[in-house]
């Protein structure tokens, strides 16, 4: 149960608090999948090669983490660690400490950026592919549902499995 | 609020978006059904005027959820009711939020379909002087209900101590 002080202050603090409730959310539930469930093919068809199973998902939901925040840290000149093209495979026993280190990595992003004005976020635009802006609170947005979304996409596969 | 049955999951992209909608408004109800009638209307002090009771938060999300498939339908030529600012009493506030969820979901179960295209392609600046396309003003809808959500229990945890 979350005390008032446990809240984060801000717009940016009601962003990381509802995108760490959507990882938490997640993370009870794949660390609560078996190994083999974890690692099963359950959309060979699909052309998007990280929705093939609940672990090449969730590799891509880890790199995704990082290069969001990377996208902000690269905007505040904060040190940050370039990612490359590849998933990290990730094993279901480490997931959730993996999870538990992109919130860790975000939250330090975000540091200091709590209380932002709306104007401020307005105007703290991150580029990213091609043409394609965003501010700062459209990106945590993004980022929100990008963890909601995979978490429904999960549910889906473990129904799958259960048929 | 877990599906039971796999054909409950809406289909695409704007189907996973449209479930995440209603899984947030639906964690915003069942908060919204813990709350006294008292609490519902009391004015928590130090907050803005448009978000300074339980009643005024809500009063403002459904405005607000008309509002975001406003734009939508507007991006997209179709009919559209204009948004209005009306006082929800509690007892009301469960049906109201379905309603808008449905004026919401009639935009993607008509007979016009909305490509992915669209969805990315389609832009419009906003009252508030953010440009979004359909996808991101989605977004920005759903973590909207979230963030209203969390205030909500903030709340509570106030009126508490």
């Amino acid at each position: 149960m979350k005390k008032l002080e446990d809240y984060r202050k801000g717009a940016v603090g009601a962003l990381m608090d509802e995108y760490e409730r959507a990882a938490i959310e997640l993370k009870s539930i794949v660390e609560n999948v078996s190994e083999e469930e974890y690692e099963r093919i359950a959309d060979a068809e699909t052309k998007d090669a990280d929705c093939h199973s609940i672990q090449t998902m969730m590799n891509h939901v880890i790199h995704a983490g990082y290069g969001y925040a990377n996208g902000i840290r690269r905007k505040t000149s904060m040190a940050h660690e370039p990612l490359g093209d590849e998933r990290p495979q990730i094993s279901q026993m480490e997931i959730g400490d993996e999870i538990d280190k992109v919130l860790a990595y975000t939250e330090e992003t975000l540091d200091g950026l709590w209380e932002m004005s709306y104007a401020e976020l307005d105007k703290f635009v991150i580029e990213r592919k091609g043409d394609f802006s965003e501010n700062l609170e459209q990106l945590l947005e993004h980022a929100v549902l990008h963890i909601l979304r995979h978490r429904r996409q999960v549910d889906k596969f473990l129904l799958k499995f259960e048929n | 609020m877990s599906k039971n049955n796999l054909e409950d999951y809406r289909k695409g992209a704007i189907g996973s978006l449209l479930d995440e909608y209603e899984k947030a408004l639906f964690e915003l109800k069942t908060v919204l059904q813990t709350v006294n009638a008292d609490d519902y209307s009391r004015i928590v002090e130090g907050e803005d005027d448009h978000c300074c009771s339980i009643q005024i938060i809500m009063n403002h999300v459904v405005r607000a959820g008309y509002g975001y498939a406003n734009y939508i339908r507007d991006a997209l030529s179709m009919d559209s009711v204009p948004t209005e600012d009306r006082q929800i009493e509690q007892t009301k506030i469960g049906g109201e939020i379905v309603k808008m969820f449905a004026y919401t979901t009639e935009i993607f179960e008509g007979e016009r379909q909305i490509t992915d295209e669209e969805m990315e392609n389609v832009y419009f600046k906003t009252r508030w002087e953010v440009t979004y396309n359909i996808d991101q003003l989605f977004e920005h809808a759903i973590v909207h209900a979230l963030r209203h959500r969390r205030q909500i229990q903030k709340f509570l945890l106030k009126f508490q101590s």
